[in-house]
C-alpha cells in the first residue's frame, strides 16, 4: 500500500466539538466517537442545529442561511465552532463569526478555503433539501455541485470563474454594452469544464444511487438521474460550447439576459418512467433523497474521503419499514449523526449512541 | 471623534484596502509619531502628487515624459508588455528578462464597475503598433484581466502581430507540498512537453 493509499484510506472521524453561542445551542463541549449517534429532542430543542453547526465547520457555509450572522445566540454578537478532526493526524477546524465578519481558520492559521474543505467531508440531508427533486432546478445544481467539491475541491475556482464571468455578461446584455465576445470566451471555458465535471459526477452518483437502492431492499420504480446540460452537445470542448453561447448571442441581446449556459442546466429524475414532481408522493421523495445522500458519500468513500452523514429529522414522512430500510444503507457509514423527534420509531438502531436535547442541552440520552 | 481626526480617518478610508478601523488604527499610530515624521509623511505624499505623472505614451508612473523607458533607445522596440496598472511594470523589471516597452491600460474590463473598452487606455495602445512584432499581455489571472487579455487578442491577432499570454503555474523555488491546490490545478493543465 503506497502512502497515498494509505492516506485515503484512513478514516477522518469528527472527534471533538465545541460551540459557543452558536443559535439556542448551550455552549457544547462534545466528543462523538465512530458510528451512528442519534440526537432525540422535541422541536426547536436544537438538534438542527447541532447538525448546522458541524456542517459550518465542514464547509464553511451554513444550510439554513447565506448570513453566517444569522446564527449568532440571540443577545451575543459573535459565535465560534470549533472542531478536531483525526484522520491519523489531528487537524483542528474552527469557523465563526467575530466583529460582523466570517472568521475561518485551520489548525490555527488562516488557509486556503480548499484545504479547509479537504479536512472533514460532509454530505447532509436537511430541510433545506425537501424541495430538491420537485423544486426549481437550481437546488438540483447545487446538489451537483456540492458532490463535486467535496470530492474535488479545486472545482471551486471553475465555479467562481463562471459565476464572475456570468455576472459581468449579466451587465453588458443588461446596459444593451458591446463587447460580450471575450466574456463568452472566458465563460465558454469554465464552462466546458463545469459541463465535463456534472456529467461525469451525474454519471457516478447514478450507478451508487442504484447500489444504494439495491441495499435499501426496497422495491422501488426504475429510478433514472439524468444530466440535462442546458448546452446539449455529444463532445464537451471549449469550442463547441463557445459556438453554442455565441449561437445564442442575437436573442441575449434581444432579452437582455443570458440564455445558455450551466447556469441553466438541470436533472431529470425520472421515477418508473415519468418525472418525480409529478408522481411521487412525499414519502417516496423522502426516500429518493436519503438514497442520494447515501450515493454521494459512496462516491466520496470510493476516493477515500468516507464523509460524516448529517440526517436532519431523518425519519419524518417515512413509515417505519421504509425508515428501517434506508437506514440500513447509512449502517456501515464511519460516522452519522441524525436527529429526531421520535424516539420511539428509532428501536432498530440497535448500536447507535443516544443522545437528548433539550432546550439546547446535549446530554447522554 | 474630534473633527481632524475624523477627517483623516475618513481620508484614509478612501484608500484602497483600508476599511474604517485601519484608518483609525493608522491615525492613532500618527498621532503618536514626532512631528517631523508626520510632516515628512505629508510632505512626501504632497511631492508624489506634484512631481509624478503618467507617461504620455506608456501611461507608467515618471517623473519626465515620456519616461526613461519609453525613451531607451537600448530597449527592444518590437516588443509591448501590456499591464493592468503602473505599479505591475516593477515587478517584470525585476525580471531583467523582459528588453521590450510597456503599456498600462489603467485597469481592466470590469462591466459591473463600469469599466468598457472606452474606459481603458486602448486606443494609445493600437495607436504604438507600428514595428511591434509580438505583445505580451500581462493583465492579471482573474476573469475580468482574462477577459481584458481576449479583447485585446482579438483586436491584435488581424495586425498580423503575435499575441502572447504570461503562462500560468508553479512559483519558481516553491516546493510543490506548499503550492496552493488552484495553482498547481492550474499547472498541470497548462503543462507543456520538454
Amino acid at each position: 500500500m503506497t502512502e497515498i493509499d494509505a492516506a485515503r484510506n484512513q478514516l477522518r472521524l469528527l472527534v471533538h466539538l465545541s460551540s459557543h453561542s452558536f443559535r439556542n445551542l448551550k455552549d457544547i463541549d462534545w466528543q462523538p466517537g465512530q458510528g451512528c449517534h442519534l440526537l432525540i429532542g422535541p422541536n426547536g430543542s436544537g438538534k438542527s442545529s447541532l447538525l448546522e453547526s458541524v456542517y459550518l465547520l465542514a464547509t464553511t457555509r451554513s444550510f439554513r442561511t447565506s448570513q453566517p450572522g444569522d446564527c449568532v445566540r440571540h443577545g451575543e454578537g459573535e459565535f465560534h465552532v470549533t472542531g478536531e478532526v483525526d484522520s491519523g493526524v489531528r487537524s483542528r477546524l474552527e469557523v465563526g463569526w467575530v466583529s460582523g465578519g466570517r472568521f475561518r481558520r485551520l489548525n490555527d492559521r488562516s488557509a486556503p478555503l480548499v484545504e479547509h474543505l479537504r479536512v472533514l467531508p460532509v454530505v447532509a440531508w436537511t430541510d433545506a433539501d425537501r424541495d430538491l427533486l420537485s423544486g426549481p432546478p437550481a437546488l438540483r445544481r447545487r446538489f451537483i455541485d456540492q458532490g463535486i467539491v467535496a470530492e474535488r475541491p479545486t472545482a471551486l475556482e471553475t465555479l467562481a470563474r463562471y459565476r464572475q464571468a456570468l455576472a459581468g455578461k449579466r451587465v453588458l446584455l443588461m446596459e444593451r454594452r458591446k463587447a460580450i465576445g471575450p466574456w463568452n470566451e472566458v465563460l465558454a471555458g469554465a464552462a466546458s469544464e463545469i459541463m465535463k465535471l456534472r456529467r461525469d459526477y451525474m454519471e457516478r452518483v447514478s450507478t451508487e444511487f442504484a447500489a444504494a437502492a439495491s441495499l435499501s431492499g426496497l422495491s422501488l420504480p426504475l429510478v433514472e438521474l439524468r444530466y440535462r446540460p442546458s448546452i446539449d452537445i455529444m463532445e464537451i470542448t471549449q469550442e463547441h460550447v463557445l459556438a453554442t453561447i455565441e449561437s445564442f448571442e442575437r436573442r441575449e441581446r434581444d432579452k437582455g439576459r443570458p440564455l445558455v449556459g450551466p447556469h441553466l442546466d438541470d436533472v431529470e429524475i425520472l421515477f418508473g418512467g415519468r418525472g418525480i414532481r409529478r408522481v411521487g408522493s412525499a414519502g417516496e421523495r423522502k426516500v429518493l433523497g436519503l438514497l442520494l445522500a447515501a450515493a454521494r458519500g459512496r462516491l466520496l468513500g470510493a476516493v477515500g474521503r468516507d464523509p460524516i452523514y448529517l440526517l436532519d429529522d431523518a425519519d419524518t414522512e417515512l413509515d417505519r419499514g421504509r425508515l428501517e430500510a434506508v437506514f440500513g444503507v447509512f449502517s456501515e457509514a464511519k460516522q452519522v449523526l441524525v436527529s429526531s423527534n421520535r424516539s420511539e420509531v428509532w428501536g432498530m438502531a440497535e448500536g447507535a449512541t443516544r443522545w437528548r436535547l433539550e432546550e439546547g442541552d446535549l446530554s447522554p440520552a | 471623534m474630534p473633527d481632524p481626526l475624523s477627517r483623516l480617518v475618513g481620508e484614509f478610508s478612501r484608500l484602497p484596502g483600508i476599511g474604517p478601523k485601519t484608518a483609525t488604527r493608522l491615525v492613532h499610530h500618527l498621532l503618536k509619531v514626532s512631528d517631523a515624521d508626520a510632516r515628512a509623511l505629508a510632505e512626501s505624499i504632497l511631492e508624489v502628487k506634484e512631481k509624478l505623472f503618467h507617461c504620455c505614451r506608456c501611461n507608467g508612473i515618471t517623473d519626465i515624459d515620456p519616461c526613461s523607458i519609453c525613451t531607451d533607445e537600448q530597449r527592444d522596440k518590437t516588443q509591448i508588455c501590456v499591464v493592468e496598472e503602473p505599479f505591475n511594470i516593477q515587478p517584470i523589471e525585476r525580471t531583467r528578462e523582459f528588453h521590450g516597452r510597456y503599456h498600462v491600460l489603467m485597469g481592466a474590463l470590469s462591466p459591473q464597475r463600469g469599466i468598457g473598452p472606452e474606459q481603458l487606455r486602448i486606443s494609445g495602445l493600437l495607436e504604438r503598433l507600428d514595428g511591434i512584432t509580438e505583445v505580451i499581455l500581462a493583465t492579471n489571472p482573474d476573469v475580468e484581466g482574462e477577459a481584458t487579455a481576449l479583447y485585446l487578442a482579438r483586436l491584435l491577432k488581424p495586425r498580423d502581430i503575435e499575441v502572447t499570454r504570461l503562462a500560468f503555474g508553479m512559483p519558481v523555488g516553491g516546493d510543490i507540498e506548499y503550492t496552493d491546490e488552484v495553482t498547481l490545478a492550474r499547472s498541470l493543465a497548462g503543462r507543456r512537453a520538454i
